[in-house]
């Protein structure tokens, strides 16, 4: 075991980049066009791949999968398929439950459902489950986990306590984008829009990183994506990535935005490899995400909007 | 944090507003007895409510009766709790939370027959200044059964006994009075209100259009940062 | 059915006794719990007393351990469960894996419930916290309609407690870090949402401004009636540039008139939110929906009860339980 720890820490360097799922609506051929491009270009070691936020956006994407799947593990990529977040109705479970039943790849559990239909398989565990403690990170192993995805909230400290006790076990740290905050049953979007959710005329696709939330005085505080709140400010934990690393932490997860998402990828890459200056890599990231501010308040225990420098 | 300089709404037309007028000529100083035999009254019969209170440490609150000439101070002071009655122009500074609102609901609330967030939500409590340190206060309060008549049963040093007879009975008649009260008031208010209504309307309008001219700024400041960004890219 | 009503001190427990609770649910003084406001709940002293007066009357108590313990510091959520243990509570409410495992490992025979923090939404999460921790009890999140709580209870074998009345998270419990982002507190890891001590109140110009941090909530006109600086229920500027309730105005559950439809559904409790409310605001609620669910368990219509004065923003909704809120 004091082995397998030292291994990490000695492979520390090798630490993995992931592509979380894109969480907007963008085109499905859009998104295929996307994969196709990671396939080919991006330095990223694992791409989870399926519809998280909404169940409604599912079937433009689904007949896609297959193709842009195989792309990926051509390249090289170890492939993800993502399960929905809040699974409520009917047509939902039953989805889950073919997904869970037929997927060749291996599967990302968003919401406890999956993760008692994935029970004694091999899985990963989402950062849509709560996992706040050394107890439950322990619990999911037992259950299957293979790798766990710790929610965006905790702190660095709670971060490290959890890194020490996985026992070399592979966690997964979300690194880069604006981050989900909150899951509704109810549309934001369609609601902004004055309509339905049952009638929402995917008005969520004019928003490819979200639609933008202003407080009363002007200032700019949250996004809306469809069902989810997102972060106004995107995540950026490029300053803390090495560290993290150190400390055992075996994959960082980059959420898809509508920027350059190679040139990203490669700063990641450049800075885990220690390729790269930090300061030169924060340089070219603020230059590539022009829509929003950093943050990376939740890492350091405080307010999630802030940016610790 | 609180200019009395300013009246930050308009005082409730109350029937205790009446009797405020009625005892301007009654210095608060006067009064300091009775407030003091209040508090060590309470201490006795409401333990609970000052232990809940000592994890204030150290905060002072001004409840200010908008209907009365008089406010009074509690403060916290390394887990004691002090109290004392001012006239309303005394100096107000140095207060983390100021609470107001009319007399006879903030004795409501004292005696928990009425929701203090309800107060709140219907706009006739109002919070300023440390609204955890409020918070605290109110959940103290409210873990006690307070009954005012107990408090001030026994007889207050100066004052007769049937203090409390009478209070009581003052007390019924306020309430049956405010209903009239609230009649007078709305007609004699109403045109004024109507009359800030507009006011508050055009500033509301003033503010919208500055909010559009910001965003329009910022608007044109990030083009004008993109056009200069591809300036450069094609040097 | 069962009425679960609140108490955020001894004196609001007594009054949702009087006023005809069923259960009555609780939390101790610190974060374990999600109401974790200063000056609120119980110490073990208090709840042993509370707990002989409701078995003296027949009644029930809860204890909400329903915060998310923190890594590295497990033990006052170890605490306060072998506290809830060894006192004898009729149940404990938990939402977190590991605690459900210390529970079940450490105290068989304590009946547990899923807390709606857990945000167990559907028969496969709610089959698996049965069969792995053998969960009684499951409050279901506010992000289902009547007709599919009908339906889930028809495929799981433990029984339900919905909510009724009170505050409305529109976001799925448990699962929302609005608050942390906005002020680093949230009521998984801290058991407060959009805590007081980040709240502040100002006056600009005869409007009640809330700000929690440094964002501007709300602004409400005199007169208007006010809601919590929920960030949630707060007025914001979306697509439209114009300020709107994006999320949801100031408002509260209730759903009362929905009573016979909730029996039919087989519901097995109806839960009143509100552990940091006075006990003017428990005996109201506890009174009425004591009257109701007497009446509709009679099959009499259920009388209409005007609960405004209590309401957020003096207004209420059926939420969720409705389709078309969504």
């Amino acid at each position: 075991m004091s082995s397998q720890a030292m291994n990490s820490r000695a492979t520390s360097s090798k630490a993995k980049l992931t592509l979380g799922p894109v969480l907007y609506n963008w085109p499905a051929e859009q998104r295929r066009d996307f994969y196709f491009q990671i396939a080919d270009e991006a330095p990223v070691d694992v791409v989870y791949i399926g519809e998280v936020t909404c169940s409604k956006r599912a079937p433009f994407l689904t007949p896609f999968i297959p193709e842009i799947c195989d792309r990926l593990e051509q390249a090289g990529k170890e492939v993800v398929i993502s399960t929905l977040s809040l699974v409520m109705s009917k047509r939902e479970r039953k989805e889950q439950h073919e997904l869970v039943q037929d997927s060749p790849w291996a599967l990302e559990a968003n919401d406890l459902s999956a993760i008692g239909l994935l029970k004694g398989r091999e899985h990963i565990v989402g950062p849509f489950v709560n996992v706040y403690n050394e107890d439950t990170l322990d619990y999911f192993y037992e259950n299957g986990a293979q790798r766990i995805v710790l929610p965006c909230e905790l702190s660095g400290k709670a971060i490290e306590r959890l890194l020490s006790s996985n026992k070399g076990r592979e966690v997964e740290i979300q690194a880069f984008g604006r981050v989900p905050l909150a899951l509704s049953a109810r549309c934001y979007h369609a609601r902004s829009h004055g309509l339905s959710k049952d009638g929402c005329r995917y008005v969520c696709e004019q928003d490819p990183d979200g639609m933008n939330v202003e407080t009363l005085d002007g200032e700019a505080f949250l996004a809306v994506n469809g069902t989810q709140t997102m972060s106004y400010t995107v995540n950026n934990l490029l300053g803390e990535i090495n560290d993290l690393s150190k400390l055992g932490a075996t994959h960082f997860r980059l959420w898809p935005q509508q920027v350059d998402m190679i040139r990203v990828i490669e700063i990641y890459r450049a800075q885990l490899d220690g390729a790269i200056a930090y300061d030169a890599g924060q340089e070219t990231l603020s230059e590539l995400v022009d829509f929003a501010p950093f943050s990376n308040g939740f890492y350091h225990g405080v307010e999630g909007n802030r940016l610790v420098e | 944090m609180y200019d009395k300089n300013v009246p930050s709404r308009v005082l409730p037309f109350t029937p205790m507003l009446f009797a405020g007028f009625m005892m301007r000529p009654v210095p608060a100083f006067s009064l300091k007895p009775i407030v003091k035999h209040v508090l060590t009254r309470m201490k006795k019969l409401y333990p609970e409510i000052f232990s809940r209170l000592a994890v204030l440490g150290n905060t002072s609150f001004l409840i200010d009766p908008t209907d009365l000439p008089y406010c009074f101070c509690l403060s916290v002071k390394e887990g004691e709790t002090h109290i004392d009655i001012w006239d309303d122009d005394s100096d107000r500074s140095g207060f983390q939370a100021v609470i107001s609102g009319p007399m006879l609901d903030l004795i409501k609330l004292l005696e928990g027959r009425v929701d203090g967030d309800a107060l709140f939500f219907s706009r006739t409590l109002n919070v300023e200044g440390d609204t955890e340190a409020v918070l605290t206060l109110r959940n103290a309060v409210d873990s006690a059964d307070v009954a005012l008549a107990d408090v001030i049963g026994v007889p207050v040093p100066f004052m007769k006994p049937g203090f409390d007879k009478l209070f009581s009975k003052v007390g019924s008649l306020f309430g049956n009075l405010e209903k009239d009260f609230v009649t007078v008031q709305r007609s004699v208010l109403h045109p004024i209100a109507r009359h800030m209504g507009e006011v508050d309307k055009e500033l509301d309008r003033s503010a919208d259009r500055m909010r559009k001219i910001d965003k329009e700024l910022v608007r044109i400041k990030t083009s004008l940062k993109k056009s200069q960004q591809s300036v450069e890219r094609g040097r | 059915m069962e009425l679960v009503c609140p108490a955020g001190t001894p004196a609001s427990l007594r009054a949702a006794l009087d006023a005809g609770a069923d259960v009555v649910y609780v939390g101790f003084r610190d974060e374990t719990n999600a109401r974790n406001f200063p000056g609120l709940n119980f110490s073990p002293e208090e709840l042993e007393e509370s707990l002989k007066k409701a078995h003296d009357m027949g009644r029930q108590i809860y204890v909400a351990i329903n915060t998310y313990p923190q890594a590295g510091n497990l033990e006052p959520w170890y605490k306060a469960v072998d506290t809830a243990a060894r006192i004898g509570v009729d149940a404990v409410i938990l939402a977190d894996i590991g605690l459900l495992n210390y529970a079940k490992r450490q105290h068989p025979g304590l009946r547990r419930h899923l807390s709606v923090q857990a945000s167990a939404s559907n028969p496969e999460a709610i089959n698996f916290y049965r069969s792995a921790f053998d969960v009684q009890r499951v409050v279901l999140p506010r992000v289902l309609t009547v007709r599919e709580i009908a339906e889930l209870i028809e495929e799981i074998d433990v029984e339900t407690e919905v909510f009724a009345f009170g505050g409305m998270c529109v976001m799925a419990e448990g699962r929302c870090s609005l608050s942390s982002y906005a002020t680093g507190k949230s009521p998984n890891m801290n058991g407060v949402c959009s805590p007081a001590s980040h709240v502040e109140y100002e006056q600009r110009r005869g409007k009640l401004v809330s700000k929690l941090g440094e964002f501007t909530i709300n602004s409400f006109p005199n007169e208007e009636a006010a809601g919590y600086p929920t960030l949630c229920k707060g007025r914001f500027v979306g697509h439209t540039g114009d300020p709107s309730y994006l999320f949801e105005e100031p408002t509260s559950l209730n759903v009362m008139m929905m009573m016979p439809e909730l029996i039919q559904a087989g519901v097995k409790a109806l839960k009143i939110e509100g552990r940091q409310r006075g006990k003017a605001y428990v005996h109201q609620v506890v009174s009425g929906y004591r009257k109701a669910i007497d009446a509709a368990m009679k099959g009499e219509p259920v009388p209409f009860m005007d609960m405004g004065n209590i309401t957020e923003g003096t207004r209420s909704t059926a939420g969720a339980y409705e389709k078309n809120w969504r």
